[in-house]
């Protein structure tokens, strides 16, 4: 069981004073929420890596909470700047490889994270989902998404970083 | 067990740390403004108008609205720093709403014809309003950055835009202690211009160096 704000808050309160167990206890609690948050969002294979990346920025930016405010809505919104940031490097990613054949697998865990990218291109218009399914979960290229979707080329490029930055405007709320 | 020693090393590198105070980025930019309208009247002198200046409706509305819009941007600034899931500060949209009536007042008087538009731009006071404005405000944002470089903004773009208009207007209040002009064509188009010119290179510069 997961502990409660009230007791994540008061153990970030004692470490705030330099206390180390309580801030080591703090840590592997987050970590199980952590683990919890991101197994919505995304799959298996990049879940560690997400808690890891989301523990040493919790770290790193202990000082930006605010004890007069509840703990976990900074921590969720911590973890939700990783996980944007972590589809942001994603696309970077895929767009470095365009001209290449990119061919998705199915079977790959990665699937499970297609769920929560597919409620958010809910959130988008439907040219800019297209071709952010198309390129992004389907692997195809820049020119075969241009082809099927019957946009140009350069067009699926703009509507793929529009898309994009819609979605995570949307989870910056 | 790779995972347990790495939140070990976490929890051992603990020091006592203060959280950041947004009361620290407030005195800053009293302290700053304030120099900055010392830096002003030294350099340019006091309003010419002065005496008639402090009555004068357009001089309030001005002062009002660059202070109105600067503390609710600076409000947004630090509330950005500690992040939260939630609503986002959104004060300064309505204080932008509110700043934008000048130049759309400014604008329908030109175009109706119901002020000599362009006998009130005064293009050379109009410049060092803009270099003064500018360059103050340009001062300000840097030192808004470094403070929010300490904090966690979730969003980076969002952070560039509001310390842009923060800087700009309390860069454009630190000028108005010199400005002599009180012509709503004037006011509407060079104090914007300063404030959209801070705002888009707070949009364009401040992500690169807040992202985290």
């Amino acid at each position: 069981m997961v502990a409660d704000d009230e007791t994540l808050a008061r153990l970030m309160a004692l470490a705030q004073k330099g206390d180390k167990s309580a801030y080591r206890k703090l840590l592997g609690e987050c970590e199980i929420w952590l683990k919890r948050y991101y197994s919505r969002k995304t799959g298996p294979d990049t879940l560690d890596d997400l808690v890891q990346e989301t523990l040493m920025s919790l770290h790193r930016k202990r000082a930006s909470w605010d004890a007069a405010r509840p703990f976990l809505p900074w921590l969720a919104a911590i973890a939700r700047y990783r996980w944007i940031d972590h589809l942001r490097k994603a696309y970077r990613n895929k767009e470095t490889e365009l001209n290449e054949e990119l061919v998705a697998d199915p079977s790959t865990p990665s699937i499970t994270a297609k769920i929560g990218l597919e409620q958010l291109m809910k959130l988008i218009p439907e040219r800019q989902a297209l071709a952010i399914r198309l390129v992004k979960i389907e692997g195809l290229s820049i020119v075969e998404a241009s082809r099927r979707s019957g946009q140009s080329e350069s067009l699926v490029k703009v509507n793929i970083h529009r898309g994009i930055k819609r979605m995570a405007a949307a989870i910056e709320g | 067990m790779a995972d347990r020693l790495h939140l070990d090393a976490l929890a051992e590198e603990l020091t006592p740390f203060r959280p950041l105070s947004p009361r620290l980025a407030y005195a800053v930019t009293a302290l700053y403004l304030l120099a900055g309208g010392v830096f002003v009247i030294l350099t340019l002198g006091v309003r010419s108008q002065y005496d008639a200046g402090l009555t004068d409706p357009m001089f309030i509305i001005r002062t009002a609205i660059l202070l109105g819009l600067g503390v609710a941007s600076l409000g947004a600034v630090t509330a950005m720093a500690r992040p939260g899931v939630g609503a986002p500060p959104r004060g300064w949209r309505w204080a932008l709403g509110a700043a934008l009536l000048i130049p759309a007042a400014a604008l329908i008087a030109a175009l109706a014809g119901l002020t000599p538009a362009a006998s009130e731009i005064f293009p050379r006071d109009g410049k060092e309003c803009l270099a003064y404005s500018v360059g103050i405000g340009l001062v300000l944002g840097g030192v808004l950055t470094v403070w929010l470089r300490g904090g966690a903004p979730v969003s980076p773009e969002r952070a560039g835009i509001v310390i842009g208009l923060a800087s700009g207007s309390f860069g454009a209040l630190a000028y108005s202690m010199h400005c002599p002009h009180n012509e709503l064509v004037y006011v509407g188009l060079w104090y914007t211009l300063a404030i959209a010119i801070t705002t888009l290179l707070g949009r364009l510069i401040v992500p690169r160096f807040v992202r985290w």
